[in-house]
């Protein structure tokens, strides 16, 4: 009984560590997955809240904790985008800014985030899933295929794949 | 080769993630750089275009909200560890009304027993005023199972002799506390008491307290409230942004704590225009009361922050006066192993405990915006 309350104080001491380095880099997947930053930091707390109450299962599956937390931030995500499945994935209203931006610069920032999600949007699920967790939280294409139960080979097909859709897609953009 | 082609632009998409530019991986695979140019450049641009960093207080938010958690979760472990009965007898409010709704039942069961008719067959006719003491021997064992300490004082007089020591154990007064007392715990820990700020729009805050203290749950009123810091000690609020000062600590009992008292004698502002203002304090005391809050461990060290939130606190009312009413957020800080009773001196375990805390994240820790109520 000790021994496991001693494993979870372990846990638990990696989780908040953990937070402190990779808060961002969820908050950006979140962030590029839905196209709402104050929405994307809180549910990005809510996914080590989360991850602390479900450590338990974290000792079954054998993952790396970063990895993990990811699959929980893609869980969030998921239930998030359900919740305001009649909205669109972005809406420009609801992209918030911080207050002291220059509102020229925030009315550029606006329309720069709303083209990426756009085109992230003509992606397959898959494809803006290795986008926002490769590029946007820097994991590596490894990480990738843990967080995604994919192997490494398969994400970076779909990388490949995906980065390709994106240029076409930005590119179509553009010229139109 | 389209695999190869994968594995070349992931190496490249690692470097770039990594901080290198798209040139410098060109030049590794000068074979594949037209190619390689269009899809590294769009993923440079695209991050370019989203450069979302969180902000500073959406993460201290996030912290917090963390912390909070693993101490309520800690203080669920800790409250389920406590056995049953102690729990159950420690809570005045708890036991008390259910021991009289108890004995009242069971003396409207013992009253209806003594005026229900004798059908000759229930058991509970046998101790009715009517019977002889010698017509009860067969029955007695059932009626023993059923009865309870307050029917058996009533009707004993007219019991059989066989039956009276059946009742007996049933009424031993070890069997109900007469009156509840807290929780022993014997144990003690260490419990340090230090103050924050986040900002404010003065140039000065100057914080005279006299008393720190803190509640243990479960305990009576007064002899619950535990001393941390005693005798007077000054800050200066708006210098503690971002750091933290030592108010001091003490040994106390290890347990669950909910409530921390502190005296305050008296609270000056000074204003960006250098002026000194004395802040009306409306009482000597303000108490801060969470719904759950902190445990101090036996053998270690428990780190308590005020961060009193010095542009909520400090109000300037209509007439000019200004007056201190705090609003203060608890933040629970990280434990340390405090020495073993071999190591003497208290210079040695000062320098111990100093080492120790060095190296503590500021983890464990919580931090929820309170109301102050004043007594």
């Amino acid at each position: 009984m000790a021994k496991m309350e001693i494993e979870r104080k372990k846990l638990e001491e990696m989780l908040v560590a953990l937070y402190e380095e990779s808060y961002d880099k969820v908050a950006r997947y979140i962030f590029i997955r839905i196209g709402n930053q104050q929405e994307a930091e809180d549910l990005a707390s809510e996914t080590f809240v989360r991850a602390l109450k479900s450590l338990n299962s974290y000792q079954e599956r054998g993952l790396p904790m970063e990895a993990w937390i990811f699959k929980i931030a893609h869980n969030i995500v998921v239930d998030y985008l359900r919740k305001v499945s009649k909205r669109q994935m972005v809406n420009l209203d609801e992209v918030t800014i911080a207050d002291d931006s220059n509102p020229e610069e925030a009315a550029v920032s606006n329309d720069q985030i709303a083209r990426v999600t756009k085109a992230l949007g003509g992606l397959s699920p898959s494809q803006r899933e290795v986008i926002a967790l490769r590029f946007f939280s820097g994991l590596s294409s490894t990480e990738c295929g843990k967080v995604m139960g994919r192997q490494p080979g398969a994400v970076r097909e779909m990388q490949s794949a995906a980065i390709k859709s994106l240029r076409h897609i930005l590119y179509k953009d553009t010229r139109s | 080769m389209s695999n190869d082609f994968d594995k070349i632009l992931d190496d490249c998409l690692d470097r770039i993630n990594g901080g290198q530019s798209v040139e410098e991986c060109l030049k590794l695979y000068p074979a594949f750089a037209v190619e390689l140019e269009l899809l590294l450049r769009t993923i440079s641009d695209l991050q370019g275009e989203v450069a979302f960093v969180p902000s500073e207080m959406a993460k201290f938010k996030g912290r917090q909200q963390l912390l909070q958690e693993r101490v309520r979760l800690d203080a669920e472990r800790h409250t389920s560890k406590i056995p049953f009965l102690q729990r159950f007898f420690g809570q005045p409010k708890l036991w008390a009304p259910v021991a009289a709704a108890l004995i009242v039942i069971l003396i409207g069961f013992g009253l209806s027993s003594m005026f229900t008719p004798d059908d000759g067959d229930e058991p509970i006719a046998v101790v009715t005023p009517t019977d002889t003491p010698d017509s009860s021997p067969t029955v007695t064992p059932t009626i023993a199972s059923d009865a309870s300490p307050t029917t058996s004082t009533d009707i004993s007089p007219d019991v059989s002799p066989d039956m009276t020591p059946i009742f007996t154990p049933e009424i031993t007064p070890d069997t109900t506390p007469s009156t509840p007392g807290p929780i022993v715990i014997a144990s003690v820990g260490i419990l340090e008491m230090r103050v924050t700020d986040a900002w404010a729009d003065y140039s000065a805050i100057n914080v005279t307290i006299n008393s720190i203290e803190v509640h243990l749950a479960g305990s009576e009123d007064e002899a619950g409230w535990k001393t941390v810091v005693s005798g007077t000690r000054s800050f200066e609020l708006l210098a503690l942004q971002g750091i933290e000062d030592t108010l001091g600590s003490a040994k106390i009992e290890s347990g669950h704590y909910t409530q921390i008292r502190m005296g305050v004698v008296n609270c000056e502002v000074i204003t960006v225009d250098g002026q000194v203002h004395d802040a009306k304090v409306p009482s000597g005391k303000f108490k801060i009361v969470g719904s759950y809050w902190f445990n101090v461990e036996a053998d270690q060290k428990t780190i308590v922050t005020l961060d009193i939130v010095a542009k909520e606190s400090v109000h300037l009312t209509g007439n000019g006066q200004f007056i201190f009413s705090p609003t203060v957020k608890v933040l629970v800080g990280g434990l340390a192993k405090q020495p073993q009773n071999g190591e003497n001196g208290s210079q040695k375990k000062g320098k111990h405990l100093q080492q120790v805390e060095s190296v503590i994240p500021i983890a464990i820790a919580f931090s929820r915006k309170i109301g102050c109520r004043f007594i």
